[in-house]
């Protein structure tokens, strides 16, 4: 996911899973477990086509909107690449038929905004903030960025050579640098190996024309979604989303056709120079798409490999006097059409062959794994670690916190109207309490006990 | 900007652009136990956690140059789960708890399910009380502190953060990595940590915040239980801080980078209340986003995707960094274009227009930065650490209010004259 503006603490990052746990219950027969008794929430289609999703969060006195674009990376080809993301720059910073970017730019600091856009693998998001006295303004200014955009050959070439400063930036990023590239190669010969920021030739060479041409078939209310999230009374903010939007219109495009993502044929091991003094190593696997009834217990295997208190696989590679890494990260991010588990390391540059082996076999024993005392043979249960339960609750945590995050929530909501098919089974955390240390090694087995791992490292340039 | 930070250096981050609110409520309460340790509680019912963060004054500053790393060392020792059975009972509790070293304090954070505060305490008060400060552990803290140091050197942000404290606070703790570096590590013997601890982890020392949905009396029993056995002790007396200029005016780290990191930084003065709303309105108004003065190096002259200003305040001084990435061609347009922004904000000072903005900007990410357990109590806690007082949550907004044109303008004179300016320039070495 890139983000546009400047203040990377609230992208949408692997932490987008915890928040679903507001959403399934939202979405389908709500059920406000640990919100307060003031929050309400409504969900609704309107006659174009857009999703919209309300909720009543008063704990600041904030409104939050996100709109969220059935656009990503995955709808580019190698004659396309980088386009969307182009057009997310443009939208958000190049003016539209009735403002110019200047302009944009001085509304939203008169209002004390936060404005910002990504571009994901499957989403296009599109989200401010402002104080809850400035909800007109904020439902205004995103019908207007998204909905009347002019993009002139100018803006486009001004704005052209800013993508390509980002791009040089993630250059000099080891762990940004090596994440593009566990796309490309773990989902080689899919869409989601396009990269998301795009070819350069393909942005150098690009024309305004071409840009509006996916801008006016995506850019319609029925491939979109709303959520507002804040300090507002429910009836009236429906009322003002409704005289907002409602006279926006649009065709649906046609629907796209994605197969689901093949793995990767083999092991994948590259090795990146650059000018750091650390090693950098993501280790990857494919992992189940965002509808798979298999999130959760992948979730929890995420949780309890490489993310909660004291992660199995930071024990494992760290054993006694003998230290192989620094820290461990474990990611799990899932996309429509597939998924990936990502883990982020940091090391000694020497101890880089041995940690991808034994992080690897690690991983690859991971369907053998015992997570729950009741694994264990007789007495052992009584010194044994509850993995499963610890993971659980760690979920938990992660759910409630990110429950205190308004504009976090409103991108929660606007992604999930996009990417959900079908009706949940229970609440996230219900699913997340199911699991049991069988669907664990489940999981293990059929995503981390294959042969075909990505890893790329970044290491210090040989002098 | 690049994504790869801490919990500790996001932190840092987010007390360095605090700033205080009139216009939000404010709940929280202080409480003083008897061996003389702050409890500020704000009651949140707005999740089912509990944030717990222990500040302990003193952070880098307490450092000696020559023992820099000590603060952080003895923070982190104190997280350290001794033995299995205690590591089990968190694991399952799935209870976190982290440190960090700011300038004027050391923080630990304990996070948990607020159903399991009272268990999570019971574990962890224990080695907060009675640390094991072995030669194993010491030694064990101290490759993941310099693994961290060399880690934070790989961004060039980071770095030109570093360059500029080190050049403005040469002489005293807050001039360098809370990391320390091999040299200062090495100078650090465990008869330093356990002094260390000995002397800051004392009750008229410490400040405890808390965020949670439990009622006041039951936090105000819990915390009594497990934190009353701290020792009183008396408030550390940390040496002043010496107003000293950099004695280069620039700086030029080589790193064989895509980007060229270009940065003017000047120093600031001590926090107050008045300082503090003052630098977080100039450090928004010169490069917070949209419509600020750096904003124009991108939009406009297109040689950034990252510009950005950071005010880092702190007790005895501050910091003012005003930067961008840009392509290693594009190094001495930047370094022009960056001067000329801010020699132009010093000889024409402000707008009425321009700073009623910047307070509006200001004000709401204020909002937005405590809609958090874990950034209202790091804001409630940064203020009572800092002199400024709890309270002063609730009344910055009218601070920021009441600064006028005039005021603003003189600071921005005091601050930004250009014999003071550090230039840091990361990047590629220049050909001659």
């Amino acid at each position: 996911m890139r983000s546009k503006n400047l203040n990377p603490d609230q992208r949408l990052g692997q932490r987008c899973r915890f928040f679903l746990v507001f959403a399934l219950s939202a979405l389908g027969a709500f059920t406000p477990c640990y919100l307060g008794s003031e929050e309400a929430a409504k969900s609704f289609v309107l006659d174009n086509g857009l999703k919209v999703f309300l909720l009543e969060k008063r704990s600041v006195p904030l409104v939050n909107v996100a709109a969220a674009v059935d656009l990503g990376s995955k709808d580019e080809n190698a004659e396309t690449s980088g386009l969307v993301h182009v057009l997310e720059h443009c939208i958000l910073f190049r003016g539209t038929e009735t403002r110019s970017g200047s302009e944009i730019s001085r509304d939203v600091r008169r209002h004390g905004a936060y404005f910002n856009a990504h571009t994901g693998q499957d989403i296009a998001f599109f989200e401010i903030s402002v104080p809850a006295s400035a909800s007109d303004f904020a439902l205004s200014n995103q019908k207007e960025i998204l909905f009347h955009l002019k993009i002139t050959q100018e803006e486009l070439d001004t704005e052209k050579e800013i993508i390509l400063e980002e791009l040089r930036q993630l250059e000099d990023d080891p762990f940004g640098t090596a994440t593009n590239l566990v796309y490309q190669h773990l989902f080689r010969g899919h869409a989601y190996a396009n990269p998301l920021i795009g070819d350069p030739e393909v942005i150098k060479n690009l024309t305004a024309d071409k840009l509006e041409a996916l801008y006016r078939r995506y850019f319609v209310p029925p491939n979109c979604s709303l959520a507002v999230v804040g300090d507002f009374n429910l009836a009236e903010m429906e009322e003002k989303v409704r005289r907002v939007y409602g006279d926006v219109k649009g065709e649906a495009p046609p629907p796209p056709r994605f197969e689901p993502a093949q793995a990767p044929k083999g092991v994948v091991d590259l090795e990146v120079e650059m000018d750091v003094q650390k090693a950098y190593l993501v280790i990857a696997v494919q992992a189940p798409d965002f509808n798979s009834p298999e999130q959760y217990a992948m979730d929890v295997l995420t949780e309890v490999l490489g993310r909660g208190v004291n992660p199995l696989l930071y024990s494992a590679l760290n054993q006694g006097p003998r230290r192989l890494v620094e820290t461990i990260m474990m990611a799990y991010h899932s996309h429509k059409y597939g998924g990936a588990v990502l883990a982020f390391l940091t090391l000694d540059p020497k101890n880089l062959g041995r940690t991808k082996r034994e992080a690897v076999n690690y991983l690859r024993r991971a369907r053998e794994g015992y997570f729950t005392p009741a694994d264990f043979p007789g007495d052992e249960q009584m010194y044994a670690f509850d993995h499963l339960r610890s993971a659980q609750n760690q979920i938990r945590y992660n759910a409630y916190e990110s429950q205190e995050k308004g504009l976090f929530l409103a991108m929660s909501l606007a992604q999930f109207m996009i990417l959900r098919e079908g009706q949940a089974q229970g609440s996230y955390l219900e699913n997340i309490d199911r699991v049991k240390s069988g669907d664990l090694r489940k999981v293990a087995d059929k995503y981390f006990g294959r042969t075909d791992y990505v890893m790329i490292s970044i290491v210090p340039r040989k002098k | 900007m690049t994504g790869q930070k801490t919990w500790g250096v996001i932190s840092l981050w987010s007390l360095a652009l605090m700033v205080g609110a009139s216009g939000l409520g404010l709940g929280a309460q202080k409480r003083v136990l008897e061996n003389g340790l702050t409890v500020i509680l704000e009651r949140d019912e707005s999740s089912a956690n509990t944030i717990l963060q222990i500040l302990i004054k003193g952070g880098k500053r307490a450092d000696t140059p020559a023992k820099r790393g000590l603060a952080f060392l003895t923070t982190r020792l104190l997280i350290e789960i001794p033995d299995s059975g205690k590591a089990q009972q968190l694991i399952s509790l799935a209870t976190r708890a982290s440190a960090n070293a700011a300038d004027d304090y050391s923080l630990v954070q304990i996070e948990c399910l607020s159903a399991n505060l009272e268990p999570s305490l019971k574990v962890l008060s224990k080695i907060f009380l009675d640390p094991l400060f072995s030669g194993i552990r010491v030694d064990a803290v101290k490759k993941y502190m310099e693994h961290q140091s060399r880690v934070e050197e790989d961004d060039s942000v980071r770095l030109g953060h570093l360059a500029g404290l080190r050049a403005f606070f040469a002489g005293s703790g807050y001039g360098g990595s809370m990391y320390g570096d091999r040299a200062s590590l090495e100078a650090v013997k465990n008869k330093d940590v356990s002094a260390f601890y000995k002397s800051h982890f004392v009750g008229s020392n410490i400040i405890l915040s808390i965020a949670s949905d439990l009622p006041e009396n039951a936090l105000l029993d819990i915390v009594g239980r497990y934190f009353s056995a701290i020792p009183s002790g008396s408030s550390v007396a940390l040496a002043r801080v010496a107003p000293s200029g950099p004695e280069e005016k620039t700086i030029q780290l080589d790193r064989d980078t895509k980007q060229v990191f270009v940065g003017l930084a000047y120093r600031l003065p001590g926090i107050s209340g008045r300082n503090f709303a003052l630098a977080s309105l100039f450090e928004s108004l010169l490069g917070k986003g949209q419509g600020s003065r750096l904003w124009s190096l991108r939009a406009k002259m297109k040689l950034a995707y990252n510009v950005n200003c950071r005010a880092t305040q702190m007790q005895e001084g501050g910091l003012l960094e005003a930067y961008l990435e840009t392509d290693t061609a594009k190094r001495e347009a930047a370094r022009e274009a960056l001067r000329s922004v801010l020699v132009d904000l010093y000889q024409n000072g402000t707008t009425e227009e321009e700073l009623l903005y910047a307070k509006n900007a200001v004000k709401t990410d204020f909002i937005r930065e405590s809609e958090t357990k874990a950034g209202k109590a790091g804001i409630l806690a940064f203020f009572e650490a800092s002199g400024l007082g709890f309270e002063f949550f609730g009344s910055l907004f009218s601070e920021i209010d009441a600064l006028t044109l005039d005021e603003v303008n003189s600071y921005i004179r005091e601050i930004l004259a250009a014999e003071k300016a550090l230039e840091v320039v990361i990047g590629p070495a220049p050909e001659s």
